[in-house]
């Protein structure tokens, strides 16, 4: 989204507007089913983040970065109306009562050698749903360090710790060195 | 951005480091930017690394996410629910227009919104939708190429992370931006090694003079030079199709060696080791015949080579021939034939003992 469609909304154009809302709403929508599969409850918070933008359009300029404002703004909502659900309903809670990010969104690409992929996944069930949030934010979403703290709320040096440690994590998992084994081993069926 | 700060460090990184690495990263995460240029630059200055910094992508690039998106409908109805919110609160709060605009001073920063790369990462089993429109960026039809000189290999990164090696006199283009769905397609001239990312919705092709190679797998090599066509399959599984007609598709499975030679409209399929034929890669030739081996150099080092002795150009030349450098290459041949390089300008005579 071009900083053109964001001055666009802060002056109230609904088209702009409208076009924002159809790009995030996917966005969110793919971000937020990491943590439920409940369709009421995201929609609700899609449609709470999404109408805040409207809202509080007169203040969007004083907003340095509206993307990453938005993914902390829809976060923070989401989050809530989690644990609110949580307590009701004792679900989808981490140790900590925090919701989580589904270890099993998280993949390994197809044509990675079955045993290798294995063990990498096995890997990823290991680490926090933190970890996996932000590797997320980062590679998938390709957020800088700064907006991955600032969407998870965390500090930026948290932010890196979090991030090596995971990466570090799932290096690990491989005795032997990637590349060997990826070549000698990469068989499509 | 630039690397320059951290340059110095990285000849002493080892794989963990590297894949830790912001800059690194971003490399993998925006492959199209001006990471790609430091990085590749500095790969060729260090080849002692390129091991390295290969398992480090590899890694990264393993990494994928399930991707869950919401229909059209869905998008559309939710904006529906929401436009009427925004009418109800209009008829209850009067914003205040001021004369002019409601703007302020400049932003200080950006605000730009990142494009999204790695959303073509590979997609499994649970899609609720697909995703319409899903970037509303202005289309840029901007194509990039590279072009290699004699006794030049260069690796490159495609848009969507796949690994491309150029042998040298051999050229390459594709479009700059590869979006979701779309097919992705690489135009080459020369010879080129692909190892080739798996895309969900998104066929890779590969177009030479006379034949286009649909990806359905991995690992290839194809060789387009002297107007005939080469293509051997190291892993997975590939389409030949031959545009100008004349031939239905081939489909090629590992360890399959296609040789294609418009002029003499003959097309001939063998199995091969893949690895003899990908070998330049590591700049070296693995059980050519001397022949076959002189047609090498002289596509790669722009010479004219004559082997005086015809008959020689069948010799198997067992192993492992080197081919870092010229002088090398002729030197090990010279020995095997028995022959004297005779040094004309850019013609070298193989004269028998």
């Amino acid at each position: 989204m071009e900083k053109q469609v964001w001055d666009q909304i802060s002056g109230g154009d609904q088209d702009a507007y409208a076009r924002l809302y159809v790009f995030y709403y996917k966005q969110l929508y793919n971000y937020g089913r990491k943590f439920t599969s409940d369709a009421a409850l995201l929609e609700d918070a899609l449609q709470e983040a999404l109408l805040a933008v409207w809202t509080g359009r007169t203040r969007l300029l004083q907003v340095e970065k509206p993307h990453s404002y938005l993914f902390s703004s829809f976060r923070y909502i989401l989050y809530n109306k989690l644990r609110r659900d949580n307590r009701i309903r004792h679900l989808e809670e981490t140790d900590d009562g925090e919701p989580d990010f589904g270890a099993e969104q998280f993949l390994i690409r197809q044509d990675i050698e079955s045993g290798v992929r294995q063990r990498l996944e096995q890997a990823i069930r290991t680490l926090t749903s933190r970890q996996r949030e932000a590797i997320f934010l980062r590679f998938y979403e390709g957020l800088s360090y700064e907006e991955v703290a600032e969407v998870m709320d965390i500090s930026v040096k948290a932010t890196y710790k979090i991030m090596s440690r995971a990466l570090l994590q799932l290096k690990q998992t491989l005795s032997l060195p990637i590349l060997t084994i990826l070549l000698l081993l990469r068989d499509l069926a | 951005m630039t690397n320059g700060e951290n340059s110095g460090r990285y000849a002493d990184y080892d794989m963990p480091d590297f894949i830790c690495d912001p800059f690194f990263q971003e490399w993998i995460i925006h492959p199209d930017g001006g990471h790609a240029a430091f990085w590749e630059g500095w790969v060729r200055q260090h080849p002692e690394k390129a091991q390295t910094i290969d398992e480090a992508r590899l890694l990264l690039l393993s990494m994928s996410f399930e991707e869950d998106f919401p229909d059209e409908r869905m998008v559309q109805q939710s904006l529906a629910i929401v436009r009427e919110k925004m009418d109800g609160m209009e008829r209850v709060v009067t914003i205040p227009q001021a004369e002019g605009t409601a703007y302020g001073p400049e932003p200080t920063s950006g605000g730009r919104i990142r494009r999204i790369r790695w959303a073509a990462a590979v997609a499994a089993a649970v899609v609720v939708g697909t995703a319409i429109g899903y970037f509303l960026i202005d289309e840029r039809h901007a194509q990039r190429s590279y072009a290699t000189q004699y006794a030049e290999i260069q690796t490159l990164y495609l848009p969507d992370s796949s690994k491309l090696i150029l042998n040298a006199h051999s050229s390459v283009r594709y479009n700059k931006e590869w979006k979701p769905g779309q097919v992705r397609e690489v135009w080459l001239d020369g010879e080129a090694y692909f190892d080739v990312r798996s895309v969900a919705a998104s066929t890779f092709f590969v177009h030479t003079k006379d034949l286009t190679v649909e990806v359905l797998g991995t690992a290839f090599d194809i060789r387009n030079r002297r107007g005939k066509t080469e293509v051997v399959l190291q892993s997975g599984k590939i389409r030949v199709r031959f545009p100008a007609g004349g031939h239905a598709d081939i489909v090629m499975t590992p360890g399959n060696k296609l040789h294609y030679d418009p002029a003499k409209a003959a097309l001939a399929h063998a199995n091969v080791i893949p690895e003899n034929y990908t070998a330049w890669k590591d700049k070296k030739l693995t059980d050519a015949t001397a022949g076959q081996i002189i047609e090498y150099l002289e596509d790669n080092y722009n010479k004219t080579i004559i082997l005086e002795n015809e008959t020689l150009a069948d010799k198997k030349i067992g192993g492992v021939i080197l081919l870092d450098n010229l002088d090398d290459a002729l030197f090990a041949l010279s020995t095997v034939l028995n022959v004297n390089v005779i040094q004309h300008q850019d013609t070298l005579i193989l004269k028998p003992r």
